[in-house]
Formats: C-alpha cells, structure tokens, sequence
C-alpha cells in the first residue's frame, strides 16, 4: 500500500485541469486543494476530508431523526447543515395527513434515502423501499461520515468481520451514523471495534490490525473463562 | 432558542444504563470528567484562563477599569459577568443578544463570586462616590460538551486568582495583585429518573428532569445555589448534592492551589 499523502488548502494538485474532482478548485489553469485530507489519484483526483459534516449526494442511505413533523412533510436531521425532507407520499404506506405523527414521532430514528437534491441544498428523502424502515431497537453511534467507507471496506469486508465477530446486525448510513442492534454486551464491543476504526482509519493495515483486536478479546475472554473455572474448583476444595 | 431533538433510542439508552447504575462514558455517579485549567492565556487581559472539562471548553477574560461606583454603593467596586454562547460551540446557540441560559449562567457565576466575597469590593475603591475598579468577566464558550456551569464557574476564579491590577496604566500608583480571599466552586448535579448524577454531560443534560448547581467555598459555606428544569428534587437529595458538592469542590480546590 503507498504512502497516503497529507494535503492541505491552496496546495497545487496537478496542472490537468480535466482531472479536477471533489475537494478541489480550479484557478488560472492549475488545480488546487480546497479541503484539509487525503489525497486521492484514481481517474480524477481528489482530496478525501479527514473530518467534516456530511454533504448529502443523491442515493445515500442514511439515519435521520425527525426532528419536526408539518402538513405534509417531516423534516429530519440527517446530521448535515441541511434539513431533510421527508414528504407524506415517501412513506412506505399510503396514510393520512392527520396520523402523521402517529407513524413517525419527533425523536423517532429512521433509515432513509436521499431521492433528490437541488443546488439550493433542498433534501428530499425517501423511504419508499423494502430495506428503509424505522428504528425503534438498538443502538445509534456516531462518526465522522468520512470514516463511513472505511468501516465499510472493500466490498463490505471490514463491517462484515464486524457483523461476525460481534453478531450484531450492523448499518452504518452514509451521513456518519450507525445502527447496531444485538445484544447490549455485543453493541459494546462492536462500538468499541468501530471506535477503533475511527480512531486508526488513516494508518495502513487496518483490516489485520482489527483481526487482531478481535482475536485478543477473545484470547482474554478464554483466559477469564479459565479464571473462573479456577476458581470454582477452588470453591468445590474449599467446600 | 431552539433546541436539537433528543434521539428516543439514545434516550432510552441513557434511561436504562441509569437503571443499572452505569453512565454512557463509564464514569461512576459521583465522578467529574477530567479537567485540565490554563491561567494566563491572554496577553492583553489582566487575568485570563481556559477550562477543559471533557468536551466542553470555555474561555475566561477579566479586564479591569476605573469608573464611577453606583450611587446606593459609593465606596465599592464593580463587577460586570457576561457570559457569550457563541454560535460555533453548538448548534443549538443563536448570534445575537445573550439569551435565557447565557444570562442564567453569568448570574450563577457571579453570584457565587460575589456572594462568597471572595472579592472585597470595599479595596477597589479608589475616592469613594467618584473614582472605583470595575471589574469585567468574559466568559466564551468555544465548545459546548454539557455543565457549561461548572466550567464557567472554574474558568471566572482561576483568572482571578492572576489578575494583576493596572494601577500604574492610570497613574494611580504601582501594579499589585488582586487580593482574592475565597475560591468558590460550583458543582452541578441533574436528576435522571430519580437518581443524582455529577457532572452532566450534553446528552444527561438533555435528559434531566431538574439541574440543581451549588457553589461552596473554602470553609464549606455555600454561596450559591441554582435549580432549573421542571422536575423535582427531594429535601434528602438536595442534601446529597451539597455534600457531594462541598467534598467534589475540596478536591479542586487542592488541585487548583497548586496553580
């Protein structure tokens, strides 16, 4: 794996315009960085943040928490500096304008999509889908979005080595928010396992790094386990 | 000022570790985040510190100035607390004129200050019914991680604990240090669900039914108190609180000495 190369704002990228992407700008035919992050050279080049609030883009799956419910709309926090818009008609069933709340309270979770974005940053979400539905069990754990697609990894590897070592059902949201359901023991460990990805998502080899954090907890779960049938024969001596 | 909607599965959470005797962050009932306090952060400032408590980080200004005394008080000094929640330390803060919980939590803090009279007024006065020190305190909450309190509180006693007086700047004679005789520390405690928890964090905080702050000095007086919220507490708990209060505001106290 290379080394991952550290940019800042106003560093000079390339002199191709044509390669500009995301976190970039372009001016008097060079392209600069607009964002503090990690530098990205797949087809176009980019700068991925190292933190931030979540930008929506139109298809992401995320968590939202309805925050206000209107005549027609709910408006849900999606953890972005934009609202999102949850109107009557994207709910999965057909209900009436009057029940609204009755299907979805201020304070409820929910899995949504974003359906469509304006350049005024107006939010519509969806939930029109067989996988988008509310949350009324579990956990919600928060990160920065960026961290998202590391926690995922590539093609699912690292959350599945998750989802198995703890079973925990686990859906992390493109807006940095995590869902984690299983029990309350497994949700500790599983966050714990995630809180390390967050903290150590910019130093290569991550996915052994967190094999090893997997198989180290269970070396000491072995080790108390021995413990305790220690001392229980200790106990049956004593008796 | 709006308020961000509290998650019901976060709250539920919060709800059940409270049955179990735990705390989102492990911390036990009884126990403070840690703190770290910085004195002397401003050049310009007669006395200034900053305070980390947790996530919640605050910074603390005094200035002082010669000015005209009230009428009702004429040989005795002033002091001015305001407190800032500026819009970068949570979302939920407004820009703006000072709000209910900016006005709340300046009026704590200078009550235990004054009440306390860890400051002698009657020494900042220069010619009485002309001529007294004011005394500003400025508090900024950069960032908001819930007991904005406790921290201001901290943050306004350790800048005056350094707070040189600019005598010679108004030919008033030499510089000196600004006797402080007390050191007030408040300790918040919130009710959840009938159990007291120190300390609050953003999320405890939200959930609380009621916030009681006690301010207590050296000898386990105490200077001040605030409740706010609308639940309740009982006679044995807010009795509880101030012990706990006195005994958690000691330990800072050694803590703090050894600035």
């Amino acid at each position: 794996m290379n080394k991952r190369q550290i940019i800042i704002p106003g560093d000079v990228l390339s002199e191709d315009v044509s390669i500009a992407g995301d976190g970039t700008y372009v001016r008097d035919g060079k392209v600069y960085a607009s964002l503090y992050g990690i530098l990205s050279e797949h087809n176009k080049i980019r700068v991925v943040p190292l933190s931030g609030k979540y930008i929506p883009v139109r298809g992401d799956v995320i968590i939202g928490i309805v925050k206000e419910v209107t005549f027609s709309n709910w408006i849900v926090d999606i953890g972005s500096p934009y609202d999102g818009l949850l109107h009557i008609s994207e709910y999965p069933r057909r209900i009436n304008s009057e029940n609204m709340s009755k299907h979805l309270k201020v304070g409820e979770t929910i899995l949504t999509q974003v359906k469509e974005l304006d350049p005024m940053m107006k939010v519509e979400l969806t939930m029109r889908d067989r996988r988008l539905k509310p949350i009324r069990s579990g956990r919600i754990f928060e990160l920065s979005p960026s961290k998202i697609p590391r926690l995922i990894g590539h093609g699912g590897s690292m959350i599945s080595l998750i989802k198995k070592e703890t079973n925990c059902s686990i859906i992390a949201g493109e807006n940095g928010r995590v869902w984690i359901d299983g029990g309350d023991c497994n949700i500790d460990f599983a966050i714990d396992a995630i809180t390390k990805i967050e903290q150590e998502s910019h130093i290569p080899g991550l996915t052994d790094r967190l094999s090893d954090f997997f198989e180290g907890a269970k070396t000491q779960e072995n080790e108390s386990d021995k413990e305790y049938e220690k001392e229980s024969i200790l106990d049956e001596i004593l008796e | 000022m709006s308020e961000e909607v509290m998650n019901e599965l976060k709250r539920d959470y919060l709800y059940s570790l409270i049955l179990k005797n735990q705390r989102a962050d492990g911390r036990g009932f009884e126990e403070s985040r840690d703190i770290v306090i910085k004195t002397n952060i401003i050049e310009k400032a007669e006395g200034s510190a900053s305070v980390k408590l947790g996530d919640t980080y605050l910074v603390a200004g005094i200035k002082l100035q010669l000015g005209t005394p009230f009428p009702d008080t004429p040989d005795k000094g002033v002091i001015i607390t305001n407190l800032e929640l500026i819009p970068m330390a949570s979302p939920n803060f407004e820009s703006g004129p000072p709000g209910e919980n900016a006005v709340e939590l300046a009026r704590v803090v200078d009550r235990g200050i004054r009440e306390s009279h860890s400051i002698d007024l009657k020494e900042l006065c220069i010619v009485p019914g002309e001529s007294v020190w004011l005394i500003f305190i400025d508090i900024h909450v950069i960032d908001d991680g819930g007991n904005l309190m406790d921290a201001a509180c901290l943050a306004a006693i350790a800048a005056l604990l350094g707070v040189t007086v600019p005598a010679k700047k108004y030919g008033i004679g030499e510089d000196f240090k600004l006797p402080v005789r007390d050191i007030p520390i408040a300790v918040t405690a919130v009710e959840i669900d009938g159990s007291i928890v120190i300390d609050p964090s953003i999320d405890e905080g939200r959930i609380a039914g009621a916030k009681l702050t006690v301010t207590s000095n050296i000898d386990g007086s105490i200077s001040a108190m605030q409740k706010s919220g609308v639940g309740f507490f009982t006679p044995e708990q807010i009795n509880y609180v101030a012990d706990v209060a006195i005994k958690r505001s000691e330990e800072l106290r050694e803590k703090f000495l050894e600035l």
